[in-house]
Order: structure tokens, then sequence, then C-alpha cells
């Protein structure tokens, strides 16, 4: 089964053939009838304890990168786009977490990143709404008006095409409990979000957009480079995207500022 | 993708962290601190005003919206006269409000120093060699960045 997220495939190899059903399942709007060049992972799914800890952690050597948690434990070649992982049980669950760690590595190096935050696209356009657990990115998803499409209410992938930043759909739900759409559009805006008395908008100067993004940035490598590349790209993405705090009361008004 | 403004928005992320914590760490870039500061060393910056710096220390100073490390000549009250030690002739005058923190540790490889406030002979001499030689210059720093490699 080919996973294909912001048109970064992985191709998910094994001889359980639950494993598969259950993947087609999850990620049904995901799964592209073809795909070129996927990344290859092959796939052992281990009745026993696999992994250890709560935390991903990841550790690189040269192009082979190892990282694991409770529930899993992958090596990946980042040169020949091939992997295998072990993995406790065919849960999404735990294949998320498999997919968003790997997704996060091969964006790395092209300028891309995933980000803990909420987006929806209208008109054409693709806003992000960023924030920690409990800041709003589900309540704001709940009050998207009719004339938007959902990317995500969790986890937002972003990635430049052609020089100019594009937000793409993700299958990672939080509570609202609806995949986003299998579709992507050029990132206008980032929020940054706070419940509060009454709807305010404001721009955030460079240095606190550039602490905002950092810290909602999904990522888990330490190592020196890839960190470094991802900062880059988190500057680059804020050149371009204007970054905003937006308090709100959790009612539709909020979407009148959303523009 | 524009560099420059990447830059600029790292150097404002940096000034934030020093006013918010007191203190910033960075790799140095660039060659007009040189011999005292080679590109890669890694700086431990503290916060400081200008009434609590004096001259020989090594400031980290804001120009426009980049960062600059050089050397105090003077502090004259007002302003700090500041020279890079590879560069012959000194800043434009560094006003308070420029004034970030003062240089307190270096990390260079494996060694850890807090850098003297004069040039000792054999430093002055480098620098007048390298000013002499562009090539030097460029092979000495390509063999300190081999160095850097194999530390």
């Amino acid at each position: 089964v080919t996973v294909e997220i912001g048109g970064v495939p992985v191709r998910f190899s094994t001889g359980d053939a639950g494993f598969l059903d259950s993947m087609r399942g999850h990620y049904k709007c995901f799964v592209p009838e073809s795909s070129t060049e996927p990344f290859e992972l092959t796939v052992k799914v281990i009745s026993g304890a696999v992994g250890s800890g709560e935390e991903v952690t990841v550790t690189r050597h040269g192009q082979r990168i190892r990282y694991s948690r409770r529930g899993f434990d992958a090596e990946c070649c980042l040169a020949s786009r091939r992997g295998s992982v072990s993995i406790a049980e065919a849960h999404p669950y735990f294949t998320d977490i498999v997919l968003r760690v790997l997704h996060s590595l091969l964006l790395a190096p092209r300028g891309g990143f995933l980000l803990h935050a909420a987006s929806h696209v209208r008109n054409g356009r693709a806003f992000i709404f960023a924030g920690v657990s409990g800041a709003g990115k589900t309540t704001i998803s709940r009050l998207a008006p009719p004339d938007t499409r959902i990317l995500s209410d969790e986890v937002t992938f972003v990635r430049p095409l052609d020089g100019r930043y594009f937000a793409f759909g993700t299958p990672y739900v939080s509570s609202l409990g609806k995949p986003g759409e299998n579709i992507c559009a050029p990132v206008e805006a980032l929020y940054l979000l706070a419940k509060g008395p009454e709807n305010r908008c404001e721009r955030l100067s460079d240095a606190d957009a550039a602490r905002a993004l950092l810290r909602n940035i999904v990522f888990f490598a330490t190592d020196a480079n890839l960190v470094g590349a991802v900062f880059q790209s988190g500057c680059d993405f804020l050149l371009q995207t204007p970054v905003f705090r937006l308090t709100f009361v959790p009612n539709a008004s909020v979407w009148k500022l959303i523009q | 993708m524009h560099s420059d403004g990447a830059q600029a928005i790292k150097c404002d992320l940096a000034v934030k962290a020093l006013l918010d914590s007191g203190k910033l760490q960075f790799r140095a870039t660039g060659t007009s601190m040189l011999p005292a500061l080679w590109p890669g060393d890694l700086v431990t910056i503290q916060s400081a005003g200008i009434a609590a710096i004096g001259a020989g220390e090594i400031v980290l100073c804001r120009v426009g919206r980049s960062l600059c490390l050089h050397r105090v000549v003077q502090n004259v009250g007002v302003c700090l006269i500041t020279r890079g030690d590879f560069v012959p002739e000194p800043d434009p005058p560094v006003h308070p409000s420029e004034i970030l923190g003062r240089l307190v540790a270096v990390r260079r490889g494996r060694s850890l120093f807090v850098p003297k406030e004069n040039l000792n002979c054999w430093q002055i001499l480098l620098i007048r060699t390298l000013r002499r030689s562009r090539h030097f210059c460029t092979a000495l720093l390509r063999l300190h960045a081999i160095r850097l490699k194999l530390a």
C-alpha cells in the first residue's frame, strides 16, 4: 500500500494482509492508484514488545536514521530511500507516528516541515492555525464556514513548490475526528491561536513569529544538520507568510477576521 | 529563497533570546576578528550595557538587522568605538541602544577559553601577514576548517 501525503509517497510492504487492509481503510483518500519513486518501507508486525519509551528517539549515522518509541522500531536510509519498521500492531496510532517521523525527515532537506496546526483552504488560499493542545485548533475547524475545505485539524504538511510555500492536507485527526482532504493551496497566513473574551487579530514581529513557528514544527531528530535545515526552512517560510496572533471567542464570527 | 531576509529573521530571534534570557550562544562567521575569533567558533554572549563595558572587550552589537562582534577601542560614554581586529579602520560609533552584550567565552573544537583583552605579539604579526597575502589567508582558513572537521 502506498500512502502519499503532500506529494511524498511511502510504500508499505508486508505479507500481513490484515495490516494492508487496515492501512487502505485508514488512509483511503491518501492511497493513490499509482505513484512515482515512493520511499520503500518494509513492515514486520510483531506480537510482543517492540521499542521503548513514550518519546520518539531519533539517531543518525550518515544517511542511516533509526527512530523508535514504544510500539515501533524503524530504520531508514535516506540515500537509498528504503527502510524497515517493526511494529507492535496494525493500529493507525502507530502507523501515523511512523509516517509523521519519516515525513519530517524526508521534508527537512527539501525545505518543508510538518506543523502542529489545523489548516483550511478558502478561495484557493490556505490558512494555518497553530497552537498548543487546547488553544482552539479543533474549535476553529468546527466553526469553519461551508466555503472552506479542511486540510487538517491536527498536523499540516508544508513544503515549497516553485519557490512558494504550499499547505497540504493530511489524514491525521484530532478531536474533530475528520481527516483532511487530499488537496493543497498556497499558504496565505499563519495564525497563532488563543481563546479570549473578544475577537482580535494582531501581526507578530519577525522574532515572535519565528518563535511561534519553531514551537509548532513537528520534528523529532536532534542531528545538527537536519535541525539547521528545518530552522532555515522556517525562516524562508516566514519571509513569505505573515503571522498573526488570533485571539477569538469560540463562535463563527472569528472567521470574518480570516481573509 | 531570500537568504538575506532569513538571516535577518535569525538575528531578530537571537536578539530576542539574549534580551529574554541574558545569554546567547551562536557560531561566529566572517573573518573580521581574526585571529582572536575564527569562523565556526561557538561564542557565548552575556547581556551588558554601555556603562559596564571597557576598552579591549569584545562586544555584540546590532547593525541594522544583522549582528556584529567587534572589539571595543574606546568607551566614550555616549557611544562605543569598535573595530574588528583584522580590519584597519574603526566601525561607525555604536550607540547604547545597539549594544547587546559582551563576549564571555569561546569554544573552538574541544577547547574552551575566555578571550583576552589584548592581542599578543604573535597575533599582531599574524594579522600583518594575513593582510599582506590574501592567498595565505585563504589557505589558513581552509586549514582551520579541516582542523574543525577532524576535531
